[in-house]
């Protein structure tokens, strides 16, 4: 049916000022979207828009198979299919790996179900994401115990545990090391391929980005300034993704970033 | 240069020399007029000391054996009246506690939870017990309602309170899964405040057996009623060893739960 995720005129208001504006976006099933912007240019906003964990002032959402959004049934469904990762991953820190992953299975039980252990399919499922990022030799460790890089895998399990359609990942490496990131990147999008999962991952860093993303995504001021191919991203585009950056010191800081890349 | 040393002197709340020097006379003058005026009978107090002697010579010794129905009686009474309260009171707290949490519940559930809260803390337990005597008659079963409902006041407020400190971005990602708003709480909220929860169980196990000696007193049935009763029958033994069992239960229990509480940490 219908193979992708589309994002129809949408518009986000925080407060007076527009923190998305008329974002027209479509994302295709399998593939893996980079998302580029500098610092308070709507990256975050943009991918939480589309779960809604950010409410939209207005547009529309079409959702794979679901199709429109309308009420929250649809909402829910769509999270139930969305799997989300973060920067600081938001695992229950208290919790073992193994109880943080099977989180992601959820929104496949009723509430009644869910204050019983989860049955063995999930807990097998859950176990298999867990394998699936090399941690099962930590699956009963307390998330709080783990490394940065080992964190972040489990948020890549639990949003796996999902069976998702999509998978949104906002700024994952931003607090891992250069070598961890290669890591975690290249797992999230080995694993994407695999099951034709689509991915959106907003980064900081262009080289990533142009190493993984199929399709690259750049975002000024709440709209983007840049659809495309990582090969037809040249300097003048990045100038543009980044210069007019309403901060104009982290602008220019990340400018220089761009030249020296 | 300047030779003169600058000492640095802390700055006087009252910055009026004036006001300040005022105030501090009046404040003493007032204080040494309490002392002049309030009367000391030394005579009473010599004459009390024999009569405190006596009074406490009546305690020894201890006598277990001749009440010794009634002390086990009463013990038991009181430990199932603290565990019973203890259970009832936390299981209402629950819900409540998730309504006083203002990062959770919308305005109105908040002012009605905050107001619950308010009510059961409002009244001392005894306070309480003289009341649900009165309602329901003498015995433990008032002296467990009276206990139910001023462990509402205080783990209501204290689990809302770390309720509202939970780390919320961490709570948020269970959201993101697609769960209700139960399961959120179940497992975005919950998994966050148990350890506290646990901790003030135990600590609310405790203070219960301790206001339940108390309750007995005014009629709410348990080991303060034995105590009570001793004392009106001039048993001075038997409420000797009621005591001493009162001060060990609690002992145990106070080691018990510090103990466990360091366990879950």
């Amino acid at each position: 049916m219908n193979n992708k995720l589309s994002l129809k005129n949408i518009n986000v208001k925080y407060g007076e000022s527009l923190a998305l504006k008329s974002i027209n976006l479509d994302i295709y099933k399998g593939e893996f979207v980079v998302l580029l912007g500098s610092s308070g240019a709507g990256k975050s906003t943009l991918l939480r828009t589309i779960n809604q964990l950010n409410p939209l002032t207005s547009g529309e959402l079409d959702f794979f198979d679901l199709g429109k959004i309308r009420n929250k049934k649809d909402l829910q469904n769509l999270r139930k299919k969305t799997g989300m990762i973060f920067q600081q991953h938001q695992l229950i820190e208290r919790n073992t790996v193994f109880q943080n992953v099977l989180t992601g299975r959820l929104g496949f039980h009723s509430l009644f179900r869910s204050i019983l252990p989860l049955p063995k399919f999930d807990q097998e499922l859950a176990l298999d994401c867990i394998d699936r990022v090399s941690l099962l030799d930590k699956a009963l460790v307390k998330v709080k115990e783990l490394s940065g890089g080992q964190q972040q895998r489990v948020g890549i399990a639990r949003a796996l545990a999902q069976n998702p359609s999509l998978i949104l990942a906002d700024e994952p490496i931003a607090s891992l090391d250069p070598k961890t990131s290669h890591q975690v990147l290249s797992m999230l999008k080995d694993i994407c391929k695999k099951d034709n999962i689509s991915a959106l991952t907003s980064l900081h860093q262009v080289d990533f980005a142009k190493e993984y993303g199929d399709r690259i995504i750049g975002l000024s001021h709440g709209k983007i300034v840049f659809n495309g191919k990582s090969d037809q991203l040249s300097d003048e585009i990045l100038k543009n993704i980044y210069s007019s950056s309403p901060i104009t010191e982290e602008a220019n800081f990340t400018s220089n970033e761009v030249v020296m890349v | 240069m300047n030779d003169k040393k600058v000492i640095w002197k802390r700055k006087p709340l009252i910055k009026n020399r004036l006001l300040r020097i005022g105030l501090i006379l009046l404040i003493s003058t007032y204080l040494l007029s309490v002392f002049l005026t309030t009367e000391i009978d030394w005579q009473r107090i010599l004459e009390g000391i024999p009569r405190g002697k006596n009074f406490i010579f009546a305690f020894f010794p201890p006598d277990f054996i001749t009440r010794s129905d009634e002390i086990l009686a009463g013990i038991f009474e009181s430990l199932w009246m603290t565990i019973v309260a203890t259970i009832v009171g936390i299981l209402i707290s629950i819900p409540v506690s998730l309504g006083a949490a203002k990062n959770i519940a919308p305005k109105f559930v908040y002012f009605l939870s905050r107001g619950v809260i308010t009510l059961s803390r409002s009244f001392q337990e005894v306070i309480l017990a003289i009341f649900f005597v009165k309602l329901m008659g003498f015995g433990p079963f008032a002296g467990m309602v009276t206990l139910s409902l001023s462990t509402i006041g205080f783990f209501a407020k204290l689990l809302s309170e770390d309720i509202e400190d939970i780390n919320k971005s961490q709570a948020e990602a269970i959201k993101s899964t697609g769960s209700s708003w139960f399961q959120w709480v179940n497992y975005g909220v919950q998994p966050q405040v148990m350890p506290r929860f646990i901790g003030l169980s135990l600590y609310r196990f405790d203070i219960n057996f301790r206001e339940s000696a108390v309750i007995g007193i005014v009629g709410g049935g348990g080991i303060g009623s034995t105590l009570n009763t001793a004392f009106d029958r001039y048993e001075f033994e038997t409420a000797a060893a009621v005591l001493i069992v009162i001060i060990s239960i609690v002992m145990i229990v106070e080691y018990t739960s510090s103990h466990l509480r360091k366990l879950i940490k």
